[in-house]
């Protein structure tokens, strides 16, 4: 059975961008434009791996972050933080920080580091 | 300017003596016969030196000493002392007197006594010059850091909007790419879309940073109000319909001519109706995306409205809609349009206000004077964020 990714970001099309690499290297995606939205996500699909914008409107990603980590199911989900933004802001022990625009090899090479 | 030197002792021959000698030096002297009298001269005249004796009648020269001490710490003040006075002599210079000379008199150690008062009277001078521009350099590298600091926040603002065009336009590239390998046309076609969305939108960032770059010169014509409006019109009418919103005008009220820049007033309205329709697009509401551009004339200005019933805006975000890189639209936006848009209005003498509330919409109100814009300098814009408590 593939693996699952979630995919947060509030621009669309680096959603779609994201969703396009993830599925021509095998997995299944699952996609959040916000924090809230990615949270009810989570809970409903499960995914194996989450790839994490941090500035959103509404809601910036490490604040999911803190929620995700609070929840013992979910705390144990690997994050990837997919960012414009400089600097490991507040998300501890995410597997990666990979910096927009990023080269999608580097990413495929990390999430199947991770997940396999 | 002569230094005013205090020269205090009950013995008048001594008085007269010296009187003379510190004259030749160069000092303006004035004379007391005892301590009370001192003091009243001290206030009065306020000299830097002092030149006491220090066994007087009354008040005494150590009390006097402290007096003056008291009054203004920055006197100098120099004990004349006669034989075995050395314990007074201690304890005047325990309470900060500059130095003690014996009499009689020799006329070279008061010189050099004088001299050393006067060195530190120029040493406390110039520390006070450097303390007061140390004050002012730090003042001025605060100023700096605030300035660079917010420069910095600027810079990083739009750093991050660069980065996710540059995102989108790879995200763009990868999709043409991978259905041009997979011969999947409607990817090939999806990811062109995007790669020319994504070309338009960096294209419009890079002008409106060239524009908010240069200060741009007017350039005034007189041109009919309606037809202005028209090709306001023109020029948005087909995008609103391609996103489903619909567009509303009234140029009932489009009557006259007025004297503007027509290419960049022109901008500014079409960028304000574009951010309406995106107000609109936002709102996950049933009811039509709806935009009305109407136009009207008052008091010799002509008024354009903006009005539209998406999202709307709270307090915080109608204060600072017109700030140089706020953005409410997250990745999407420069936060440059409607800074650019309040410059251009500015430039014609014009005003722009907003009203808004949250779930209820806005409404941009801008003001352009007919007469055309004041010559260059004089601008005189301002920019008014109103609630919208009047059910607009």
């Amino acid at each position: 059975m593939p693996k699952k990714i979630l995919i947060i970001d509030d621009d669309p099309i680096v959603v779609k961008y994201l969703q396009a690499v993830f599925s021509d290297n095998g997995y299944e995606t699952c996609t959040a434009n916000s924090s809230s939205e990615g949270l009810a996500v989570v809970q409903k699909e499960k995914p194996d791996l989450i790839t994490l914008d941090l500035q959103m409107p509404d809601e910036w990603g490490p604040r999911f972050y803190r929620r995700l980590r609070k929840d013992k199911n979910l705390r144990d989900i690997p994050v990837i933080v997919v960012s414009g933004i400089d600097g490991d802001h507040a998300i501890q022990n995410a597997v990666a920080f990979v910096r927009k625009p990023f080269d999608p090899e580097k990413l495929v090479g990390i999430v199947k580091n991770t997940i396999g | 300017m002569q230094d005013k030197l205090l020269l205090v002792d009950d013995e008048e021959g001594i008085r007269k003596v010296l009187h003379i000698s510190l004259e030749d030096m160069g000092y303006t002297v004035f004379t007391a016969a005892d301590g009370a009298e001192a003091l009243d001269i001290f206030s009065e005249k306020q000299p830097e030196i002092v030149l006491t004796d220090i066994k007087m009648p009354g008040i005494d020269g150590v009390q006097l000493l402290r007096r003056i001490k008291q009054q203004n710490p920055d006197t100098e003040v120099i004990m004349i002392t006669g034989h075995g006075d050395m314990d007074l002599a201690i304890r005047s210079l325990k309470n900060d007197a500059t130095d003690f000379i014996t009499k009689p008199i020799n006329d070279d150690i008061l010189e050099i006594s004088l001299r050393k008062a006067k060195e530190r009277i120029l040493v406390r001078e110039k520390l006070r010059a450097y303390t007061a521009n140390l004050e002012a350099l730090l003042r001025e590298k605060s100023a700096l850091q605030d300035r660079l600091s917010s420069l910095g926040l600027r810079i990083s603002s739009i750093s991050h909007g660069i980065k996710g065009l540059l995102t989108g336009l790879d995200g763009g590239i990868y999709l043409v790419d991978g259905g041009l390998k997979k011969d999947d046309p409607e990817q090939v076609r999806e990811g062109w879309g995007i790669v020319k969305e994504m070309v338009e939108r960096i294209r419009k960032m890079v002008l409106d940073i060239l524009f908010y770059a240069r200060e741009r010169e007017l350039k005034p014509e007189t041109v009919e109000v309606r037809r202005f409006c028209q090709e306001v019109v023109q020029g948005v009418a087909q995008k609103l319909k391609e996103r489903g919103i619909a567009f509303e005008q009234d140029l009932s009220g489009a009557r006259g001519r007025f004297t503007v820049d027509a290419g960049y007033l022109r901008t500014a309205l079409i960028n304000i109706i574009e951010n309406a329709a995106d107000a609109c697009q936002k709102k996950n509401a049933s009811a039509e995306g709806r935009v009305t551009f109407r136009a009207s004339g008052e008091n010799g200005d002509v008024v354009f409205e903006i009005a539209d019933n998406g999202i709307g805006m709270d307090a915080e975000t109608r204060d600072k809609v017109f700030d140089l890189f706020f953005s409410s639209k997250g990745s999407q936006g420069t936060g440059l349009g409607l800074y650019i848009c309040q410059k251009v209005v500015g430039q014609h003498g014009g005003t722009i206000r907003v009203r808004s509330q949250p779930g209820r919409g806005s409404r941009f109100f801008v003001n352009v004077p007919r007469s055309g814009p004041e010559p260059e300098g004089s601008g005189n814009h301002d920019t008014v964020a109103e609630n919208g408590a009047d059910g607009s």
